[in-house]
């Protein structure tokens, strides 16, 4: 097949789009483990974690999909949520040492994964 | 089973809901359409072990929940109540599409919990008054599809201005999406 240099760029291209397709199905269906990793740099609030990941990652986490797990992991007791001071607007959530210990679990887990999965498909 | 989930029920409904429908819970205000839909939930969940979401946009869980707590309706664990306070609030300069995200949010919690088989939405006005929507009643109309798809019983909640009024306000969409319609008057609840 006969592939024309001035083809290349666009080649390279769609290629990057391909690459960023599975990078933004990768982070939606493990948004848990984004939003801990996250989480274990800094407390913040629903809004600050899509800001986070859309600027680190070029994907968006709509609301719907990023509040239901900040709840849920509240409630099983990983998190824990606090209004700034001053600022009752944002409700900032940090990790509970257990939350801490279930989200490096997790990360590694995810992470080894990934690089299992990776080793894989490569020949 | 949702017939029998609160006394006098089975009296009005002549038999059971079957499940996956969308009913309309319509009725004046006072008429306690939030505490009979809760406690229809709890009672069921109790019975069943099913997980159930009640979703509520006028009112913060912590508020509801004092309410149902007044009403000594019980919330039960398997019951999930979900608000959107805190979204509302962080995105307050933004357009939000609730009805999407109420179609994410559900999802989120059928993936989270796989017998989660009730729902109910508190209430289809609000949810009309915060969104800013062109496309609103095809939305909606999605929306109510996607709630039978879901095969969740789901109970949506309408308040109407004054006993008798029916369901007019719902932006023209055909009612055909919903089963049956339960009117709620304070002579009822008597």
């Amino acid at each position: 097949m006969n592939r024309s240099i001035d083809k290349v760029p666009e080649l390279c291209e769609s290629q990057e789009d391909y690459c960023k397709k599975f990078i933004e199905r990768i982070i939606k269906t493990n948004r848990e483990v984004f939003i801990l990793s996250c989480l274990l740099e800094k407390q913040m609030c629903g809004y600050d974690l899509i800001k986070d990941i859309f600027t680190k990652c070029d994907v968006f986490l709509s609301q719907g999909t990023v509040y239901p797990i900040l709840y849920t992991l509240e409630e099983e007791g990983l998190l824990i949520a606090e209004y700034s001071r001053g600022d009752m607007r944002s409700k900032k959530y940090s990790l509970t040492p257990r939350g801490r210990e279930v989200a490096e679990r997790d990360i590694e887990e995810f992470a080894n994964a990934l690089e299992q999965t990776s080793s894989l498909i490569k020949r | 089973m949702l017939r029998n989930a609160v006394n006098g029920l089975e009296n009005l409904l002549m038999n059971e809901i079957p499940a996956g429908s969308v009913i309309l819970v319509n009725g004046a205000e006072g008429t306690l359409k939030s505490g009979l839909v809760f406690s229809m939930l709890s009672n069921h969940i109790t019975v069943t072990g099913e997980h159930g979401l009640y979703i509520s946009l006028e009112q913060t869980k912590w508020s509801h929940l004092q309410n149902m707590n007044s009403l000594r309706i019980k919330k039960v664990d398997g019951l999930h109540i979900f608000d959107y306070q805190d979204m509302r609030k962080e995105w307050i300069d933004r357009e939000l599409d609730f009805s999407t995200m109420t179609e994410e949010v559900i999802d989120f919690y059928k993936n989270k919990y796989d017998n989660l088989k009730v729902f109910a939405l508190d209430s289809l006005n609000a949810l009309y008054s915060i969104s800013d929507d062109a496309h609103l009643r095809k939305k909606m109309y999605h929306f109510f599809l996607s709630l039978r798809e879901e095969g969740l019983t789901s109970f949506l909640i309408m308040e109407s201005p004054h006993q008798g009024y029916q369901h007019n306000s719902l932006n023209g969409i055909n009612q055909n999406v919903f089963s049956p319609t339960v009117p709620l008057s304070s002579a009822w609840l008597k």
